[in-house]
């Protein structure tokens, strides 16, 4: 008995990223992927393999469950019913999963580096990182908000400027005005 | 034991009630604010006129087929032939070239830094770089481009997208960046205008060939770049114009 109650505590707050760590943690953790990735490319590990290790880090930061709502939109997503939520959340989770696993690929010994945060409001930060090979640079930037239990999760991400999150917004409101929401979910079955 | 457990589980539903309450309006907040950041961009996604849907969707289509089917495999064909630095060596030549449109750009922009940068860039290059051969500007002097067209200049003066083109082959573009690319191409020392002293061809067709030899030689160090994108597409059209219309928006900024 005493042991269930000692679990429930601490189940509660296994992980937490507090403001102030924000930059630490994501500077140790990108170099700990740009070491996997470097001898995942030495030893010639799959990338099923690698995808795993890094989003076993990165998993606890990443607010999956409120991109997959934001992507929707707080309008679509209230009338759907919580199954049907669920099996969005299940979909789209596992879609973005999928898109990072399929550019490991294109790994070809890039540096990347985190560059420092700047704080857009009082709940948001932006952490900006460079991918860096021999000629091309590209940004990126990890948005991050401040949970109502002071913690901070990772909610979109944009590569170029371009925000991952904006690109499904607009694609999904494109589609919802074609198809009904069962047939989207059809889809992205489809395609997972 | 099971007593202490009791407790607990009655403490716990006490103080659950009051919380989730205020829980759930610090939630609602949350999403509100939520809303409000992607709003901008939401809003200028519907209202935005797309006049030539029909026809854009159809050349989305076309530019597909064409880059999987038509590009992709004679790049890939060209790069069997041709060592890798010697497509690069082109690559950098033909970006030399366009120095001229960089710097004027630059220079509307009142980016007199770059401007200078991208002067001393094109010098270096043309002399110790073997006529642009060799980015030695950016592999030695670590003097990075500083890519400006005339569509971003229109956007830094305030001018709107317009509506989206998907041009052939050419693919994404807008109102504005189209009339961009034209007056781009008067100072493009490249294209065939007019019988201009500084052109490097004598009509269209070839300077038509040299701008297909760019495209070819420019895929080939590209090769599944653009595959790989398009795996993240639910629908390739809402897709590549979102994507088009977020990076021109990051250009114009920086």
């Amino acid at each position: 008995m005493k042991y269930l109650i000692v679990a429930l505590l601490i189940s509660i707050n296994v992980f937490a990223l507090s403001e102030n760590k924000i930059e630490s943690f994501m500077n140790t953790n990108i170099n700990k992927v740009v070491q996997i990735l470097k001898s995942g490319k030495e030893n010639n590990v799959s990338k099923e393999k690698l995808s795993k290790e890094i989003f076993k880090i990165f998993d606890p930061v990443f607010d999956y469950k409120l991109m997959a709502r934001l992507s929707l939109g707080s309008r679509v997503w209230r009338t759907l019913s919580q199954r049907q939520q669920k099996r969005f959340t299940t979909l789209f989770t596992n879609r973005l999963k999928k898109s990072y696993k399929n550019k490991l690929n294109m790994y070809n010994g890039q540096k990347i580096t985190v560059k420092g945060i700047k704080k857009v409001r009082s709940n948001r930060i932006h952490l900006l990182s460079e991918l860096k090979g021999k000629k091309e640079k590209y940004d990126i930037v990890y948005k991050f908000y401040e949970s109502n239990d002071k913690q901070w999760y990772i909610y979109d991400v944009s590569v170029l400027g371009v925000s991952i999150i904006q690109t499904y917004r607009s694609q999904f409101s494109d589609e919802l005005k074609k198809m009904s929401f069962d047939k989207l979910l059809k889809k992205l079955n489809k395609q997972s | 034991m099971r007593f202490l457990f009791f407790i607990f589980l009655t403490l716990a539903n006490i103080y659950a009630l009051p919380i989730s309450s205020t829980q759930q309006k610090a939630q609602v907040q949350m999403m509100d604010e939520f809303n409000n950041e992607y709003a901008a961009s939401d809003k200028s996604n519907k209202n935005e006129v797309d006049p030539l849907s029909g026809y854009n969707r159809v050349m989305t289509n076309f530019n597909d087929k064409f880059y999987t089917n038509i590009l992709e495999p004679t790049a890939k064909a060209y790069k069997a032939v041709m060592p890798k630095p010697l497509r690069k060596g082109l690559a950098n030549a033909f970006d030399n070239l366009m120095y001229p449109i960089r710097l004027l750009n630059n220079l509307l922009q009142l980016k007199f830094k770059n401007s200078f940068l991208e002067t001393q860039r094109f010098l270096l290059n043309s002399t110790i770089g073997l006529g642009g051969l060799i980015d030695v500007a950016n592999d030695n002097f670590h003097i990075k481009q500083h890519q400006e067209d005339f569509g971003q200049t229109l956007g830094f003066y305030g001018a709107g997208g317009g509506f989206y083109i998907v041009w052939p082959i050419l693919g994404p573009s807008n109102v504005r960046d189209t009339i961009g690319m034209i007056t781009d191409g008067l100072i493009n020392p490249m294209t065939y205008i007019e019988n201009r002293g500084y052109n490097f061809f004598d009509n269209s067709t070839e300077s038509l060939g040299v701008k297909v030899g760019e495209i070819v030689d420019y895929s080939s160090l590209h090769i599944g770049e653009y595959e790989e994108l398009k795996k993240d597409a639910i629908d390739l059209y809402p897709f590549l114009k979102n994507v088009y219309e977020q990076r021109r928006k990051k250009q114009i900024s920086e």
